[in-house]
């Protein structure tokens, strides 16, 4: 008897698939130059150590070869990419300031919604820059900063010197040096001391036009006691040209403070998106990694965190689902560098119509990391015999006063828990459908309630048996 | 004298580069002069052919051109002073395993030792392969040993690496499992300054199975590298790979075991595990299991543990009146055992252990 | 007058910064057996645990004495070659080592001398077939598979065969069926002597059936907050704890 092959339909992606007439009010040429890196930091109105950040960047960007490892990257071609996109706005600080066809589109993605009933802040990025920013007013009084990178870059200049790609220096891989000379928009956030935000901040970012590339910095600083959730979105709309994500975001997060950062990526599938983020994790601190990958083309993102600080820990939960055509390679690094710091990883990943999921990550324990723990967990569902999915740990220990677990697994949904269910009544897609929800569960709980929702309504479940 | 250059042990996927685990560099010397192949101590019975050339063997190139790049098979196709053709005839049952003691000394420094174990149809034998050296003589070996396990054949190939620790050493193993076969491989890295060892086995036919038990034990200063993989071509084949490792003083390892479930395995089971004892603070333990995967119907797991022996076990059998040295002894007997115990010769089982013991008492 | 062998004085323990053992005063003497009871969590466990070593606990103040020494810094094996035993509540399950080289090893350790294989086998076997244990249990890696009465019986094996001077048992008796309590009974009755002692942790009595009692102590907020004789029990299995914790 054949096998029945279980049918899980795409992630619907219909809500995110409209786009807006392009009605850019500046978009730099395309391709990429000293002078086009130039006119970016004029335009942004930059203080020179930017530019000359920014110029550096380029240098080693183009000295910098492609990586010889993951996903192939060959049908990128930097020469079409036009690497700025400014919309026809400033930013703004009300709904009601921001031009009508950019509002409809946050409309329909619910981001005005979701600040009204859930946020204590929120971010929209349309192509290259932020349109709107705004925080709730307590926030502010209690110290909260958070705005776009470009005002963070004028107002909170000494910090943002400081700190600014020196987690993700430009020489860390090509995509970072290229996000280093083309950056543009993107969140800062500062929680002063001993402040602790009850509702979550949210960043969105919208890459409307055709051809171009996004490349938002996030820098968010919790200092000393202080907790906050971020939470970043992002989507396009679906062309027949390849996009550029090459997002940074840098995290640090600083004695006994806690940062949840949870990520819903639904990149339409002409997008590559090579995104870097790191997080500096000191003393008692908590680092939490929500990361949720469905769109895109081609995706490399691999949060990590280095546990600096004595006691710091990190906990990283992702789920991935690749779809036809899509190839894409995630995971986590975490370097353990002080005595008692643990860490987790859960990696659940779900390939179908030939899609490839790769979980790729590597352990570090360092000589003077004395009683950490770390413990990986991740499994792969394969849908079809068509579609792909490898699992590339490394594990790197230097110490042996440590607690180091590894496990993998890899398969398809079990003819037993199939049988199991259906003997309790089920039917046998309503069985499947509901291991399959199952298997992604650990990660929607994880998840603000709506989007829980959300991740459920992206995986709509539509079961056919068929003879496979 | 010829030198040897080569880069082996690539990972059948790469990662990031700056981990330097995608691969490793070999160089080793040549023999200086070409003795006649050994042979007179191989112990088996008449029904075994044992021959000093490969004339007459078709032999699939593909089962060991992972780990045996062109250049390390065209330097051991030249440099070659032991060759053996082992052939197991058909039906053919052999009682007491095939034994190669392979000793090197001042007089022969270099050993390039290239085997082949041809089980016929429904044969079932052991072979053992032992490599040893006199102490202080700097020894060099480099081997392949490659595998044919026709229908429903059983093959156990034990390897036991145990040369002076100032000893080269890289060996690879190839084999290829058909229908209803079952291949077990033993490999014990337990010498040499830095061992590279890799192993590859195709489970080609329905129902093919493979084991690769692998014990290592890293003191000093050594460096071991190794590679494993099983590829799940058939329908229905399973397999089991498992390491024990003890890591002592500063010595240092890179593991890599990768699964490969090829489109069309349906059916198949595999299973990769690693524990790692590490008894002293300067170790570095590096471990890189792979689950490869293109195949829906397949079953694949990984396990990987690593750290001190378990404080509550240490307690329980100190409790006992057993000192610390001799409870960690006990506790690395333990870990080896359930491999070591697959090893169909008391003498090399006994010689695992005393080693073992050995180097704890130096080095825990 | 007999020397105590153990001797505990106001010790005070704790696990990962958490106070467990509050001052805990114990005197036992060759001949003896004692047992303590007590409430979930009081601390009855921690306290066999730190009289042999455990290194998980600390010992913030306090010591023990054993035949007069004090032992407090002392490892575990030290402490068991002095004739110290613990039979454990969850013994540990080592894959690898079988119960007779287990056996053999420690039994060495214990008497200083070399263990021949043979005579060994033979005590070996009597010893189990008292304990109604399957010889095949010899050659079984220790603990691995084994039942929870099977674990406790393998404890009690270890015990018979290193014949120690002091013998701790921590819940030796929970979890088991009658049968299995009476025939570990019997082995711990044809163990004690005028010269060795037992500590029995225990929530039931059964297991005294066979071995009346010299002194009962309760614990409670890892305290000894009572010292009676064997009549203690009655009062405990009429009214419970409550009852004598007052």
């Amino acid at each position: 008897m054949e096998k029945q092959k279980t049918r899980v339909d795409d992630i619907n992606r219909e809500r995110f698939d409209f786009r807006d007439a392009d009605k850019s009010g500046y978009k730099t040429g395309k391709g990429l130059t000293a002078d086009i890196v130039t006119e970016i930091s004029k335009m942004k109105n930059e203080p020179a150590w930017m530019l000359k950040h920014r110029l550096r960047s380029l240098e080693i960007y183009h000295r910098t070869p492609l990586p010889a490892w993951g996903p192939p990257l060959g049908k990128l071609n930097m020469d079409e990419i036009v690497t700025y996109v400014k919309p026809d706005t400033g930013l703004k600080s009300d709904w009601n300031e921001v031009p009508e066809y950019i509002k409809n589109t946050f409309e329909r993605l619910g981001i005005p919604k979701a600040e009204r009933e859930s946020l204590a802040g929120v971010g929209a990025q349309y192509d290259s820059e932020v349109v709107y920013h705004n925080i709730r007013r307590e926030l502010l009084s209690q110290g909260v900063i958070y705005t776009d990178m470009e005002t963070a870059v004028q107002e909170h200049e000494d910090i943002v010197k400081e700190l600014f790609m020196k987690l993700v220096p430009p020489q860390d891989h090509k995509f970072a040096a290229l996000h280093g000379a083309v950056w543009s928009g993107g969140s800062y956030v500062y929680v002063p001391e001993g402040v602790r935000l009850a509702i979550p901040l949210q960043s969105y970012f919208r890459l409307n036009a055709p051809g171009a590339g996004q490349f938002e910095h996030t820098l968010i600083v919790v200092e000393k006691g202080a907790s906050v959730h971020f939470i970043e979105g992002c989507s396009a709309p679906k062309y027949n040209v390849l996009n550029l994500h090459a997002g940074c975001v840098e995290l640090y997060v600083r004695e006994g403070a806690t940062l949840r950062y949870s990520t819903i990526e639904n990149w339409s599938k002409n997008m590559m998106n090579l995104n870097t983020k790191r997080a500096l994790v000191e003393k008692n601190a908590t680092i939490e990694w929500i990361s949720g990958t469905f769109g895109s083309n081609t995706t490399m993102l691999y949060p990590s965190s280095i546990l600096k600080g004595e006691g710091a820990r990190s906990t990283f939960t992702g789920i991935t689902f690749a779809g036809n055509g899509q190839h894409l390679d995630t995971g986590a690094k975490v370097v353990h560098a002080a005595p008692n710091t643990s860490s987790t990883v859960s990696s659940r990943s779900i390939s179908k119509d030939g899609g490839i999921a790769v979980y790729r990550s590597v352990i570090n324990i360092l000589q003077n990391a004395s009683e950490s723990k770390s413990s990986i967990v991740c499994e792969s569902l394969m849908m079809d015999s068509v579609s792909r999915s490898d699992t590339i740990p490394v594990m790197d220990i230097r110490n042996d006063r440590v607690d180091i677990g590894h496990e993998a697994k890899i398969g398809r949904i079990s003819d037993a828990a199939i049988f199991y269910l259906m003997t309790r009544g089920l039917p046998e897609e309503e069985a499947k459908a509901m291991i399959v929800r199952g298997f992604v569960e650990p990660i929607a709980k994880e998840l603000p309630l709506e989007y829980a929702v959300e991740m459920n309504r992206l995986i709509s479940l539509e079961l056919e048996g068929t003879i496979g | 004298m010829r030198q040897l250059a080569a880069t082996i042990n690539r990972m059948p996927v790469n990662t990031w580069r700056r981990l330097d685990v995608n691969e490793a560099e070999l160089v080793m010397r040549g023999p200086d002069k070409k003795p006649g192949a050994g042979g007179a101590n191989i112990q088996a019975s008449g029904q075994i052919q044992i021959r000093q050339n490969f004339e007459g063997l078709d032999f699939g190139e593909d089962a060991a051109k992972l780990f045996v790049p062109a250049e390390m098979g065209a330097f051991i196709d030249e440099h070659t002073n032991r060759r053996h053709f082992i052939r197991i005839p058909n039906d053919h049952t052999e009682q007491e395993p095939i034994v190669l003691a392979m000793r090197l000394n001042g007089e022969n420094q270099v050993l390039v030792d290239d085997v082949v174990i041809e089980a016929g149809e429904g044969s079932n034998a052991a072979v053992i392969l032992h490599y040893t050296s006199e102490n202080g003589v700097p020894a060099y070996h480099c081997g392949r040993t490659r595998l044919i396990v026709h229908r429903n054949a059983r093959v156990k190939l034990v390897k036991v690496q145990m040369l002076g620790s100032e000893a080269a050493h890289a060996d690879a193993i190839g084999g290829h499992v058909q229908e209803g076969a079952q291949l077990d491989v033993i490999i014990a890295e337990l010498g040499a300054a830095r061992p590279l060892s890799g192993c590859n086995l195709v489970l080609d036919g329905e129902g093919a199975g493979a084991g690769l038990d692998v014990v290592y034990l890293g003191d000093g200063r050594r460096s071991l590298d190794m590679s494993y993989r099983v590829e799940h071509r058939g329908r229905a084949t399973v397999s089991d790979i498992c390491a024990k490792g003890i890591l002592l003083e500063r010595s240092k390892k890179v593991f890599r075991d990768t699964l490969d479930f090829v489109r069309g395995a349906s059916g198949s089971k595999g299973r990769e595990e690693e524990s790692v004892l590490m008894l002293s603070p300067e170790v570095r333990n590096i471990s890189v299991p792979l689950l490869l995967c293109g195949e829906d119907d397949v079953e694949g797991e990984h396990a990987m543990t690593s750290g001190r022996p378990d404080e509550r076990i240490l307690f329980y059998l100190m409790s006992r009146g057993i000192n610390e040295l001799a409870a960690k002894k006990l506790l690395a007997q333990a870990a080896f055992s359930s491999i070591i115990e697959k090893i169909p010769d008391a003498a090399v089982r006994n010689e695992i252990l005393g080693t073992v013991h050995k180097s704890i008492e130096r080095g825990g | 007058m007999p020397k105590n062998l153990l001797s505990i004085k106001n010790l005070c323990a704790s696990v990962d910064g958490k106070r467990i053992l509050n001052g805990v005063n114990m005197e036992i003497c060759p001949g003896e057996v004692h047992v303590l009871m007590g409430p979930n969590g009081a601390g009855k466990s921690t306290l066999a645990n730190v009289v042999m070593g455990d290194p998980r606990y600390r010992v913030d103040a306090g010591a023990v004495f054993f035949e007069g020494e004090d032992i407090t810094g002392e490892k575990p094996d030290t402490r068991a070659r002095r004739g110290m035993f613990l039979s454990f509540q969850a013994p540990e399950e080592i894959p690898g080592i079988t119960v007779e080289n287990f056996l053999r090893a420690a039994k060495a350790a214990y008497s200083g001398e070399d263990v021949k294989l043979l005579p060994f086998r033979k005590e070996l076997r009597a010893k189990m077939s008292e304990l109604e244990m399957e010889p095949s249990y010899a050659a079984r890696y220790l603990n691995v598979g084994f039942s929870g009465g099977e674990k406790k019986k393998n404890e009690i094996l270890q015990m018979a065969v290193l014949n120690p001077k002091l013998a701790i048992l921590d819940e030796t008796d929970s979890g088991l069926d009658i049968d299995a309590v009476k025939t570990i009974s019997e082995s711990v009755h044809r163990y004690k002597n005028e010269t060795n002692a037992v500590l029995i942790i225990t929530h039931i009595t059964r297991i005294l059936q066979r071995l009346p009692a010299d002194y009962i102590h309760i614990m409670s907020d890892g305290r000894i907050v009572r010292t009676s004789d064997a009549s203690l029990i009655e009062e405990i299995s009429r009214g419970g704890f409550a009852s004598v914790l007052g």
